[in-house]
């Protein structure tokens, strides 16, 4: 780890009290920052990583699919393995294009040929790279035409593709393409990162605030770090209620206890956490969906009763998405999860 | 590197003694560039390349090439094409070792003696392709005869045949009789306008059509999407692509001389100029519609622009949806994301009688197999590197007949094995051992407990191959039926680390009395850990279950329980906009998915050799949406006949003929499809007179009718003979043969757990 951080910027924090402004009142965004450059410093994932690694030792890049929720690595691992097979000549090897670039059918046809066909002098057996990432919003169009210059070109130019879902590709694409799979960061590998870089940085933290992190960044290891950065920036210590107030998000713990009255069918109580959330001026989504997150968790909800509770919630972020945001949607929400522990005859008149 | 290509399989080997002579013989290739208007000079560019000579020269080239890539001509006319952007070298180089590669599977070959005592000429051809290890496997050993083809005999056939009868006007050893054969040539060729080529990817439609064409010696003119051509004079900075593709076709349609010359002794001796025959494998942006429109009006007026000089197009197109792939997302062929061939070409050219399509179906576990097995000695030189059989198979297994990922998995396979020095090797027999474990395979049913294949090796290959394979799916789905619980009998065998894992967790509160009823002890699916491992997306999983579901329940209780869930997941993740791309929406469908089905299985699941099925859905949705298409057609051509039949009354003036009343009309769809059609259609094959379009007649028959639409054409013609017609039938009943072989094979491939018993595997020969 520390040898990719001095690898990379060659600053270690010499000072660990250093805070969050820099001299120069200026400070990159800690994801670059401790964005990896070599594949072992590549966090989770470790089979596709092994794979990876295989191809870079070998050199004959297939072109490649990388497909996986956003916040994984997919850009990171590209990059990491071109720099890997191209050395020095990763300025001139490399064309990234992202879905921000106009990335039409003319682009696929001029800016992706002339790069193509363009001479560059590579190591032995060698090619160039063409990053495309987000490629699932590449219109099926400019797919078909990719499809083409990705044929024509072999030779000389390989093609890795970053996407958030494989099926968005269309399928001579992916045909052609080694397809290699992302999945979520495990909590323990995104805890594990965000302490190196606390220990960097010198951020102050304590464990229950890691672990906010962790639960508001689910598995998103670019989120984690953004949260982190924030919380020590605008805080100076990263506690729950930090993260929480910086994330804006219900605290869980709060909601926790809300799940546990419904469970017992305690609906006043259930209600007034509700309220109380709802006069924070959080908003429905925001409640629902740490809701969701939260029931989804909780080991101590029994089988039975965590399908009925995600059916209902899914039911009321349907209505919510909808356009009915309020509070009675809510009510009623927890209503519907109180009656399910109240036994029938209760509730006949 | 044509005619050398070519020379490979004539009586004179490629060795580098002979070669030489060989190519002297045949002349410089033919070769020339369709630039913009000249086609003259730039066939001096050409004539310069060195024609094979010895390797050294040959590898040179090659490096050359790899440096630099292959010009960008608005067309170009490579003679043999193996394929446009291959190095020269490669393809007459590969030529002889593929000699030797059937030689090692004991497969007599007219080249084969000739390799045998050339072996330096083998070595030759191995050095000679290392130099292009920057190749793609899939390229570099790309088939060059018809032996190796991996698609079914059939399908080549047909497509050899239109190419024969599209060029010379009758079918392939049918000897022309007569004088009625001139005439007669020019009808069928008329008729023989465009052969679409369609499959699903990796198929092997390109590579198929370039090995016919070069072993039929014919010019394939393809037209490329280039670069935009900057003029000099700047005057017209741009032409849309579908401008230079129709300036392409009317300009490329007419072979230059020779073949108006080329009479009855077409077939016997090979004229002079070769055939030439137009490629189109990229087709135009068609979603957007006035290029649409461009494109097919293009088509339709190449195909109505006969004359005996022109030569006909072969349209590639892979199709996207009919491969049955478990990962396709049929919510997105919907909103039309991937269009199909009908609606690209229009029907009006599709069902026309121009075109012909061959259909070109995923490939069969067997003959993945087998072409996997030809790459294998030539790609890998030492025995001892290649990974075992079983690994082929597994990798055909699980490519879903895409050939193209198949090659790539084994080339990606082959590297790794070859990387794998001592240090390497334990490390990864650690990770792979803990990997094993941490798997907890129980899958006793499973497609692969038939290979004899070893742990390490499918966990390499699981590493190597992870697309979305058909095998994890299995996995995930006998995950969710077989609903193990802690409180199952001999559980604990089974995995202990698992079991003793659940076993600590902590027990959930219980339920109210009230619910007593659905108090269930702990699963074993640790769901938050088993969503990630499913390798569909949410509502192909979804489709998969609710297929198999019923067969693992014992009342019909627990199935409707189950359906109610899948039923909210099915509204959960309706198609709207706001709700579909939130990945809660997801979420929410996948939880109630599983612990829907779950909760509604019986607990312990029975075991009676239930099997996992493949969803109907994809061949009911297809069937579908084809016959809503047909239903369409048929509806408009009866109000056009309608209308022009009142058009015809109010200028006539008088009562409609006898022979020629007049019908039609608007007429609801539901009564066309239950009453109309059904009725014209017996009316028609009793009369033998058609009365209705040939693409709407399917609609109403079993696809092994006797009425064809070959038939019907040629009858309502009435100008074409009455072999010929025969033959039409005869090949038409072969390919129905032919077809329901296949289907069975791609059917059951996926399902069928005993797919790869020994005989499928080796019944290719």
């Amino acid at each position: 780890m520390s040898t990719m951080a001095s690898s990379s910027k060659g600053k270690m924090p010499a000072a660990p009290t250093v805070k969050h402004a820099d001299a120069e009142g200026y400070e990159m965004p800690w994801v670059e920052k401790y964005r990896p450059i070599l594949l072992s410093d590549i966090v989770g994932n470790s089979e596709t990583v092994e794979r990876l690694k295989v191809i870079a030792e070998d050199g004959n890049v297939p072109h490649i699919i990388l497909s996986g929720m956003p916040g994984i690595g997919k850009t990171t691992s590209i990059h990491c393995l071109a720099h890997a097979l191209l050395g020095d000549a990763y300025k001139e090897g490399v064309l990234e294009l992202n879905a921000s670039d106009e990335r039409g059918i003319d682009v696929v046809r001029n800016k992706i040929k002339s790069f193509a066909q363009r001479k560059v002098t590579l190591p032995a057996g060698r090619h160039k790279i063409i990053i495309l990432d987000e490629a699932d919003s590449m219109t099926s169009g400019a797919q078909q035409a990719l499809r083409r210059t990705m044929e024509i070109y072999s030779n000389t130019t390989r093609f890795a593709l970053a996407c958030n879902m494989s099926n968005k590709i269309i399928e001579p694409i992916q045909s052609r393409c080694a397809i290699l799979r992302y999945t979520k960061l495990k909590d323990a590998e995104v805890l594990k990162r965000l302490k190196e870089i606390c220990e960097m940085e010198g951020v102050k933290s304590s464990d229950e605030g890691l672990a906010a992190l962790i639960f508001t960044a689910e598995g998103d290891m670019r989120q984690a770090i953004n949260n982190l950065q924030s919380t020590w920036s605008g805080f100076g210590f990263v506690s729950p209620e930090n993260v929480f107030k910086i994330c804006d998000q219900p605290h869980p713990l709060v909601v926790q206890t809300m799940i546990k009255h419904c469970q017992k069918g305690e609906i006043d109580q259930a209600l007034a956490r509700i309220d109380a959330l709802w006069d924070q001026g959080y908003s429905a989504v925001d409640i629902v969906v740490t809701v969701f997150r939260v029931v989804k968790g909780m080991e101590e909800l029994p089988e039975y009763t965590k399908l009925e509770f995600i059916r209902e919630i899914g039911w009321t972020h349907m209505r919510i998405l909808e356009g009915v945001g309020t509070l009675v949607q809510l009510g009623a929400m927890i209503a519907r999860l109180c009656r399910m522990s109240i036994p029938p005859e209760m509730l006949k008149l | 590197m044509p005619g050398d290509a070519r020379s490979s399989k004539g009586p004179s080997p490629s060795s580098p003694s002979s070669s030489s002579k060989t190519v002297s013989k045949m002349g410089p290739p033919p070769a020339k560039k369709m630039g913009s208007l000249s086609s003259i000079q730039a066939k001096l560019n050409f004539s310069a390349r060195p024609s094979t000579g010895s390797t050294t020269i040959q590898t040179k080239n090659a490096e050359d090439r790899k440096k630099m890539p292959p010009p960008t001509l608005t067309a170009k006319a490579v003679p043999v094409v193996p394929s446009s952007s291959r190095a020269p070298n490669i393809s007459s180089k590969s030529a002889p070792s593929l000699g030797a590669s059937t030689k090692d599977k004991g497969r007599a070959n007219d080249n084969l003696e000739i390799m045998d005592d050339e072996d330096e000429a083998f070595e030759a051809t191995i050095k000679a392709l290392d130099s292009t290890s920057g190749m793609m496997w899939a390229d570099r050993y790309a088939p060059t005869n018809e032996v190796d083809l991996a698609p079914g005999k059939a399908r080549l056939k047909k497509v050899k045949g239109w190419l024969h009868e599209a060029l010379y006007g009758h079918p392939p050893n049918t000897a022309p009789q007569g004088e009625s054969l001139e005439r007669l040539r020019d009808k069928v060729r008329k008729y023989r306008r465009i052969l679409l080529l369609t499959g699903p990817a990796g198929a092997g439609k390109t590579t198929s059509f370039r090995v016919i064409a070069q072993e039929m010696g014919l010019d394939v003119v393809e037209w490329n999407e280039a670069i935009e051509e900057r003029s000099l004079g700047g005057g017209f900075d741009r032409e849309s692509p579908v401008y230079k593709l129709t300036s392409f076709l009317s300009r490329n349609s007419f072979t230059p001389l020779a073949m108006t010359q080329s009479s009855s002794q077409a077939s016997s001796s090979r004229p002079k100029a070769r055939p030439r025959i137009l490629l189109l494998s990229s087709i135009p942006n068609v979603s957007h519609l006035p290029t649409k429109e461009a494109f097919q009006a293009a088509l339709l007026s190449f195909c109505q622009s006969y004359t005996s000089s022109s030569c006909p197009l072969v349209i590639i197109y892979s199709s996207v949806g009919s491969s049955g792939r478990a990962e396709e997302s049929w919510m997105d062929r919907e909103r039309g994301s991937t269009d199909g061939i009908t609606e690209i070409l229009g029907k009006d050219m599709r069902d026309g009688p121009w075109s012909t399509e061959v259909d070109f179906l995923p490939l069969a576990p067997s003959f993945a197999v087998r072409a996997l097995n030809r790459i294998l000695p030539l790609a890998v030189k030492s025995p001892s590197d290649r990974p075992p059989a079983s690994a082929l198979q597994l990798i055909a297994l699980t490519c879903n007949g895409d050939l193209r990922s198949a090659v790539n998995s084994l080339q990606l396979l082959c590297s790794r094995v070859a990387k794998q020095d001592g240090r390497k090797r334990k490390r990864d027999d650690e990770e792979l051992n803990s990997k094993s474990k941490a798997k907890g395979r129980g899958s006793q049913g499973g497609k692969g407990a038939k290979l004899d294949l070893s742990d390490q090796l499918r966990a390499v290959l699981d590493v190597v191959s992870r697309k979305e394979q058909s095998l994890n799916l299995f996995h995930s789905l006998g995950k969710i039926f077989y609903n193990k619980r802690v409180t199952d009998p001999g559980i604990e065998e089974e995995d202990r680390e698992l079991y003793s894992f659940v076993r600590a967790m902590p027990e959930p509160d219980g339920l109210p009395s009230h619910l007593k009823d659905f108090e269930r002890s702990r699963s074993m699916v640790q769901i938050e850990a088993f969503i990630p491992t499913i390798p569909v997306d949410t509502s192909s999983f979804a489709l998969w279950v609710h297929q198999s579901l019923p067969a693992y329940c014992t009342d019909v209780d627990q199935v409707g329980a189950a359906l109610d869930d899948l039923c909210s997941a099915d509204v959960m993740r309706t198609e709207e906009d706001i709700w579909q791309s939130s990945t809660h929406a997801i979420a929410y469908a996948l939880h109630l998915t599983i612990r829907g089905v779950q909760m509604a299985l019986p607990s312990p699941v029975p075991r009676n050799r239930q099997k996992i099925v493949k969803p109907q859905f994809f061949e009911s949705y297809r069937l579908s949406r084809i016959n809503t298409d047909k239903l369409n057609y048929g509806a408009a051509y009866l109000t056009k006949k309608a209308i022009a039949a009142s058009a015809k009354l109010a200028g006539a003036g008088g009562a409609p003929s006898v022979d020629d009343p007049p019908w039609g009309g608007m007429i609801p769809k539901d009564v066309i499809a239950t009453e109309m059609l059904p009725m014209m259609i017996k009316i028609q094959s009793a009369s033998k007179t058609p009365l209705l379009p040939s693409a709407v007649q399917s609609l109403a028959m079993p696809p092994y009718a006797m009425l064809t639409m070959g038939e019907i054409e040629l009858r309502a013609n009435e100008d074409i003979s009455q072999e010929l017609s025969e033959l039409a039938v005869g090949e038409e009943e072969s390919e129905v043969v032919d077809t329901s072989v296949w289907v069975d094979e791609s059917d059951n491939a996926p399902q069928e757990d005993d797919a790869l018993a020994g005989d499928d595997i080796e019944n290719w020969d």
